[in-house]
């Protein structure tokens, strides 16, 4: 039973919905810091560990300082569940 | 359903970005006021912070805090936090955080973005890492004193350059331990360990930090938490945040508390309900060999013995203690004077309300006595139902959820962080002295809240019927057990009550009660004897969880239509005289009986009712459907 990336792009942009405080906020693999202008690092934090509650997943340092668009945070979550 | 409270989150969420949308923050704030916890997951707390900064933009009328924030860490999320919970203090945090690395240099020069900032309080933020007490030298077995008193020369050091330059309150961190210091058990053997170390620097930092000064406890913070909890390791190397996001508002709420008590905004008084309250069961009813407290009470009585030794501790510093409890006062006094077990004596209360008056009105007075605001208090009861009166009539009274068992008492009461305190004095410890001389001077007249609206809000839904097999085990158990409400004072065993079932003479019947916090189940029993079209009440006993709630006259109001149906003109009420039931002392006169006899010292009043007269005592607020 594995979850689509599609899928998870849907759970992703309910938080970034919420994180960002924008309701109309739409997501794709390529978003990143660059469209978001409020994705600097300490929303980044943010965003990591709500994405963790929500997926039941834990991310080493290093993963949570790679992650620079949405491709890459699920990369991580599906890497993250597999193991 | 008071529109100021949300059941769920995704609700609360939902409401607070409407109103703020709407412009109207101080609802928002309102809202989160009632439903915001410290303990509200990370994604919730996020949004309160954004939230935070939204309604402060707005609202003109907050008290200002000023706060400069010295470390090395990155506190960003953990300043949002505290500006969050001072905001629901009515403060605005106008915080100004030092980069990393620079703290000495800014304490130092006089010139510096920390000076011309102005603070009210400066923050030392300190990890042990900035003081070199995480370093390898002291993680095992050379003496490492040097090391400490090193950190806290350099602390100290710090605080006093800073005091000779400007006036501010410095608020310094103590040290939490590392959760795996390297020597395992033995870290707490050796002396010179990392853990010893930072033990023994908080101890040092405690008596040597300057007076005017004052310490946050993060190490006690942390370790109610747990260590491995409180640490994120990974988040510190990645981020330099000093702990987990999961305790960081939490800490900041800690922090609030703290920063309150500087302002001298912490709570005054605990207005303490009694039955269920500080013993186990109801003094009314179950008498003084019923309650439950101390070792006789079982593990109830000790959760309730150590709750009232904790109270004491609180009262020893400085905290008045108040009893408002619905009660005769003679019987509420009763376990204090004699009850083996009891750990709070009356003299430790500074005022003592037993009687059966709306608990908002007594708070008014015990506030009146005292002198004090009502934003000063804390009210303790176990009663749902008593708290949303008090929440609803007294907002500015902080009302803790009181847990079901005992045992969390303590735990629920401490979680509210309402008497923190930077310093204890000897007028602290006499206060209550002259509290207690406040209230022999104090003359009051009673007030009067809004209790119309109140039994409205409660939503009151009743159930009767006649008791059969399903009910009769209650049936029995009420009539026995009630002492307070009950006024023939029969006592019936359960055959004797199917005897009476079964007796086309009699009516036995049962009422429940339900209400927005849950369902009281059967809470009075009601036996007619039925001769000659006379209604006799045999016997009528309602549970004093649901007195002052107009439920006597629901059932009374039920009493007459089953009277008609049967055939009767007349109803005749008894009420025999005990020392337990003056609460029912007025009760068939407010219900527009007549009194047959006038003789004030007879043990037994007998009223009457003319069935055909017409008159209006139902309660309006508890509606009747279906039975």
């Amino acid at each position: 039973m594995s979850v689509s990336r599609a899928d998870l792009i849907l759970g992703l942009q309910d938080i970034f919905r919420d994180v960002f405080l924008d309701d109309s906020l739409v997501i794709s693999e390529e978003t990143s810091p660059l469209e978001i202008e409020e994705w600097d690092s300490l929303a980044h934090i943010t965003l990591v560990t709500t994405v963790e509650k929500a997926f039941g997943v834990r991310m080493s340092a290093d993963e949570i300082g790679d992650i620079n668009n949405v491709q890459m945070l699920i990369d991580v979550i599906i890497n993250n569940s597999n193991s | 359903m008071n529109k100021f409270n949300v059941n769920s989150k995704s609700l609360l969420v939902a409401a607070i970005k409407k109103n703020i949308l709407l412009g109207d923050a101080d609802i928002a704030l309102d809202v989160l006021v009632r439903n915001a916890s410290p303990s509200d997951d990370v994604l919730l707390q996020a949004f309160y912070s954004r939230v935070a900064l939204k309604i402060i933009e707005t609202k003109k009328d907050l008290k200002i805090m000023k706060i400069v924030f010295l470390g090395t860490t990155t506190l960003n999320q953990w300043v949002d936090a505290l500006r969050f919970w001072l905001l629901l203090e009515g403060f605005r945090l106008e915080p100004l955080i030092i980069p990393f690395g620079v703290w000495r240099q800014q304490i130092l020069d006089d010139s510096s973005e920390l000076y011309q900032f102005s603070p009210d309080i400066v923050w030392f933020f300190a990890q042990p890492s900035d003081l070199g007490l995480d370093d390898g030298k002291i993680a095992g077995l050379e003496p490492a004193d040097p090391a400490v008193s090193m950190a806290i020369e350099d602390m100290l050091g710090l605080v006093s350059t800073l005091s000779e330059n400007i006036t501010v309150l410095p608020i310094l961190n103590n040290l939490v331990p590392p959760a795996f210091g390297p020597l395992g058990n033995y870290e707490g053997t050796t002396p010179h360990s990392i853990s010893s170390c930072i033990q023994k620097f908080n101890l040092e930092l405690a008596s040597k930090a300057p007076c005017g000064s004052v310490i946050f406890d993060i190490a006690h913070i942390a370790c109610r938490f747990g260590l491995n909890r409180w640490h994120d390791y990974r988040l510190w190397h990645y981020s330099r945040h000093p702990f987990s996001f999961e305790v960081n508002s939490e800490c900041a709420f800690a922090a609030a508390k703290l920063l309150l008590a500087t302002r001298g905004e912490s709570k005054k008084c605990l207005v303490l309900d009694l039955d269920n309250t500080i013993w186990g069961g109801v003094i009314g009813d179950d008498g003084l060999g019923g309650i439950r407290i101390g070792s006789d009470g079982g593990a109830s009585g000790e959760a309730f013995a150590a709750f009232q030794t904790w109270l004491y501790a609180l009262k020893e510093r400085g905290i008045a203690l108040a009893v408002c409890s619905k009660n005769n006062i003679e019987t509420a006094q009763e376990p204090f004077k004699s009850k083996a077990g009891m750990v709070l004596k009356l003299t430790d209360f500074v005022s003592f309300k037993a009687n059966w008056n709306n608990k908002a009105d007594n708070i008014r007075d015990i506030a009146r006595e005292l002198n004090i605001g009502l934003d000063s208090f804390v009210f303790v009861d176990d009663n749902p139902a008593e708290r949303e009166l008090i929440r609803s009539e007294l907002p500015e009274i902080s009302v803790p959820e009181l847990p079901a068992d005992p045992s969390d008492f303590i735990a629920c009461l401490a979680s509210g962080f309402w008497f923190e305190t930077v310093h204890v004095s000897l007028e602290d410890r006499q206060r209550i002295a002259a509290y207690q001389q406040n209230v022999v001077r104090t003359k009051f007249n009673a007030g009067h809240s809004n209790l119309h609206a109140f039994l409205k809000g409660l939503q009151m839904a009743p159930k009767w019927g006649e008791v059969s097999e399903h009910s009769i085990q209650r049936a029995v158990q009420l009539i026995n057990k009630t002492n307070q409400f009950h006024l023939t004072t029969t006592r019936y065993t359960e055959s004797q009550v199917r005897v009476m079932m079964n007796d086309p003479n009699y009516w036995v019947g049962w009422f429940a009660l339900s209400d927005r916090f849950g369902d009281h189940g059967i809470i009075s029993v009601v036996i007619l004897s039925i001769a000659n079209n006379v209604a006799s009440v045999d016997t009528w006993c309602m549970s004093c969880r649901v007195f002052s709630r107009t439920m006597e006259n629901f059932i009374f109001a039920r009493v007459v239509e089953i009277a008609k149906s049967r055939g009767c003109v007349t109803i005749v009420g008894k009420h025999k005289l005990t020392e337990k039931n003056s609460v029912v002392n007025t009760l068939y006169s407010q219900l527009g009986g007549s009194k047959m006899n006038s003789d004030s010292n007879v043990s037994e009043k007998i009223w009457q009712f003319d069935i055909n007269e017409a008159f209006s005592l139902d309660s309006e607020y508890i509606a009747c459907n279906d039975s």
